[in-house]
């Protein structure tokens, strides 16, 4: 918008119109630039004689046509169908002689109509306000290396948590975690059905079900407990990492904890990661994002000398989803959805399901219900109080190893 | 008539107990302290030199035991048992129960009885505490914490943590309100900040989103339990629970007969026959091996299941039976 403002318009746009959309669209903006706009659009309403001098000034549809012949009082004549050339070739021409014809540049003043001579000191001050403004506006910039207007950032701020929410949300996201069927691969070996020919699906609904379950239980306290206190991080790496006394949950765990920590450090750092000067120039303390950032930069350079780290994936996802400033209840919700998600998908791949049905499964009320039910569950729950919700998956998940044929990883 | 006790006031709690095992020096281990409060009893039988001591210079002098036992042989609603257990340098303790621990039934879900233990293991001592299996009966509620402190690699660890569906004889299936149990083992090492070194916590309750009954979750197992093993003393057994995990048979492998019989070691036959017996019990488990510890994670259809294979495997390795004598699976026969 503010580019067009001072540009050259068409006839046919309407000028009347459509300063008052462009008011609505901007009310409370604050900023010098605004101020200048409104200006600028003023002193435009003032400027009627801008005309622009073209052979296809009267080519107007029958509407318009109509419109413009109310406007200008003429509804008495009967509106013909008008030639191409005719207005132009009558009227404009004569009138726009000595001025460049043919031309997309305004005319100026000097055919004014009547107003002309009471305007032209009222636009002279106001075009010298403008000079001063824009000095005055420049100036500003220089001192204030930001962002354009704070204003704008607030409003958008449901949008760029979608957009992190979208880009968390790839299937190849956990990274590798096509490779984890976090159990089911054991339960199916421990599972055959009675004739070898019936089908699986009955036995994956219950695994399903059992391992959200155990993944709220054990895993989703760390995903909070990151997100709301990014600086215990490694604590919390460690706690987990005792939690998990399974040597094939553990691996798989931090195989996606550190792809994650990797597609934060390549892809995400230099969108999301706060610039120095950004922080000490900002009023406020530092936000909670920009915290959670410093922390998951001081993890990531602990990770590379300390072998007490691991990097699991629950509390880093905690951390990473503050950081890209997912609201917390989205970042848990999409937690235990791709957790569905990469089970179903390992589930087409075992060959218990068609890959329509895995979308019908994951698209199912039921399994909406479950997921808002056991983040609303485990929201209060404390770190200290994960624990194993269904003893027989620690089984199902270690015995993996003495799985005679294995297609995937956990 | 007033009546003054001429003993100083009790300054122990309902449900509080006390165990302290030091060294009177030169070498010889003693109870310095064994206190107990209602419901909770402890019974210390004189302590026995262990079976290694003509072969282990290192070995203690003598290895003490304690029984834990209940009032009434179980925890009623309501009841909370708080035990300390502190084990200096070069002690070895064996802790013991007679009988499983029973649970009975609750008027109230929320009333939740409780046991907490919470052990301190000095660099050097040892720890043996294998009991029989909590049973929690139907329409219980139960929560119970072991707390292990250690301090470095040298504190060695052996504790099983077994629970049972209920009386089955009476067609109860894990038909609980609520049982929880918790093992922690921090490192209280480093001075200042400890660190947590493994945590296994077992939730039973009504969350999970499953719509299931907890029976249902159990997939027709009766028994779960855990065995940690840590410490320069269990090394030898903790590398034998890898072994026979890394030997067991392949799941949905089949024997193409290519392989000819060979003679098998006595060794090999008794893990054969072990294995049979497994598959007859409906026993499954597993072994892993992480920050130090041998975790085995092991499921049976019933009590037995369990029961013998803890055995086999423990008296097989015989480490055990030798640094803390035979009366250390008294639980386990």
């Amino acid at each position: 918008m503010p580019a067009n403002v001072l540009s050259n318009r068409d006839t046919n746009a309407q000028m009347k119109s459509a300063s008052p959309q462009k008011k609505a669209e901007k009310p409370e903006a604050k900023s010098l630039d605004a101020h200048r706009q409104e200006l600028a659009s003023r002193l435009k309403e003032n400027d009627k004689t801008q005309q622009y001098v073209s052979p296809s000034d009267s080519i107007q549809s029958p509407a318009t046509q109509k419109l413009s012949a109310f406007r200008n009082k003429q509804i008495t004549k009967k509106s013909k169908p008008q030639t191409l050339f005719k207005s132009t070739s009558s009227k404009k021409i004569e009138s726009a002689k000595g001025t460049a014809m043919f031309a997309d540049i305004p005319k100026t003043d000097q055919g004014a109509n009547d107003g002309e001579v009471n305007a032209k000191p009222y636009q002279q001050s106001l075009k010298d306000e403008i000079a001063d403004l824009e000095r005055r506006l420049q100036d500003a910039k220089s001192r204030l290396i930001l962002e354009d207007e704070p204003a704008d950032s607030s409003q958008s701020t449901s949008d760029a948590a979608l957009h992190a929410l979208l880009l968390l949300a790839d299937s190849a996201l956990p990274l590798g975690s096509f490779a984890f069927s976090s159990g089911l691969e054991s339960y199916l070996a421990h599972h055959k059905p009675s004739p070898p020919s019936a089908s699986q699906l009955p036995s994956f609904h219950v695994f399903l079900r059992l391992s959200l379950s155990t993944l709220a239980s054990t895993a989703l306290p760390y995903v909070l407990a990151g997100y709301r206190s990014p600086a215990d991080i490694e604590t919390l790496d460690n706690d987990f990492d005792a939690s998990t006394p399974c040597t094939v949950a553990r691996r798989a765990s931090i195989a996606q904890g550190r792809a994650l920590l990797a597609v934060w450090e390549r892809s995400y750092r230099t969108q999301y990661s706060p610039t120095a000067t950004n922080v000490a120039d900002d009023d406020s303390s530092p936000t909670r994002g920009s915290a959670a950032a410093e922390a998951l930069t001081s993890f990531s350079a602990a990770l590379r000398k300390s072998d007490l780290i691991n990097a699991h994936l629950a509390p880093l996802w905690g951390l990473v989803t503050c950081v890209l400033d997912v609201p917390l209840r989205d970042a848990a919700y999409l937690f235990l959805f791709s957790h569905a998600r990469t089970v179903v998908s390992a589930a087409v791949r075992a060959s218990v399901m068609g890959p329509y049905q895995a979308q019908a499964e994951l698209a199912s009320t039921e399994l909406q219900d479950r997921i808002r039910g056991l983040v609303e569950e485990g929201w209060e729950r404390k770190v200290e109080d994960a624990g194993q919700s269904v003893p027989v998956m620690d089984l199902w998940v270690g015995r993996h190893e003495k799985l005679y044929s294995r297609i995937f990883n956990s | 008539m007033s009546f003054t006790s001429p003993f100083a006031a009790s300054t122990a709690k309902a449900g509080y107990g006390s165990i302290e095992l030091s060294i009177l020096p030169p070498d010889t281990p003693v109870l310095r302290k064994v206190s107990y409060q209602y419901p909770l009893k402890l019974v210390a039988p004189d302590p026995l030199p262990p079976p290694e001591q003509k072969t282990n210079r290192h070995a203690p002098r003598l290895v003490h035991t304690v029984f834990l036992l209940t009032y009434g042989g179980g925890i009623v609603a309501g009841d909370a048992i708080n035990l300390s257990v502190n084990l200096e340098d070069r002690t070895r303790l064996v802790l013991l129960t007679q009988g499983s621990t029973k649970i009975f039934k609750t008027p109230d879900p929320t009333l939740v009885s409780k046991q907490h233990m919470e052990v301190k293991l000095a660099a050097g001592a040892a720890l043996v505490y294998l009991p029989d299996p909590v049973q929690p009966f139907a329409h219980t509620a139960f929560s119970q914490s072991q707390i292990y402190h250690v301090e470095g690699e040298k504190s060695s660890l052996c504790a099983c943590d077994w629970v049972t569906s209920g009386r089955s004889a009476r067609g109860e299936n894990w038909d609980i309100h609520e049982y929880k149990s918790r093992n922690e083992v921090w490192d209280s090492a480093q001075s200042g900040k400890q660190r947590l070194l493994l945590r296994d916590n077992l939730l039973l309750d009504k969350h999970g989103r499953t719509g299931m009954q907890p029976s249902g979750r159990m997939d027709g197992y009766s028994v779960f339990g855990t065995l940690i093993l840590r410490g320069p003393v269990f090394s030898s057994l903790a590398q034998y629970f890898m072994d026979e995990f890394e030997a067991l048979p392949r799941i949905g492998g089949r024997d193409w007969g290519d392989s000819a019989p060979l003679e098998l070691s006595p060794h090999e036959q008794r893990r054969a026959q072990r294995q049979i017996r497994e598959k007859g019990d409906g026993l499954v488990w597993s072994a892993a091996n992480v920050r130090g510890f041998v975790l085995v994670k092991f499921a049976s259809k019933a009590v037995e299941g369990s029961r013998n294979f803890l055995r086999d495997m423990i008296a097989e390795e015989g480490s055990v039976a030798a640094s803390f004598g035979e009366r250390a699976l008294l639980c386990l026969k």
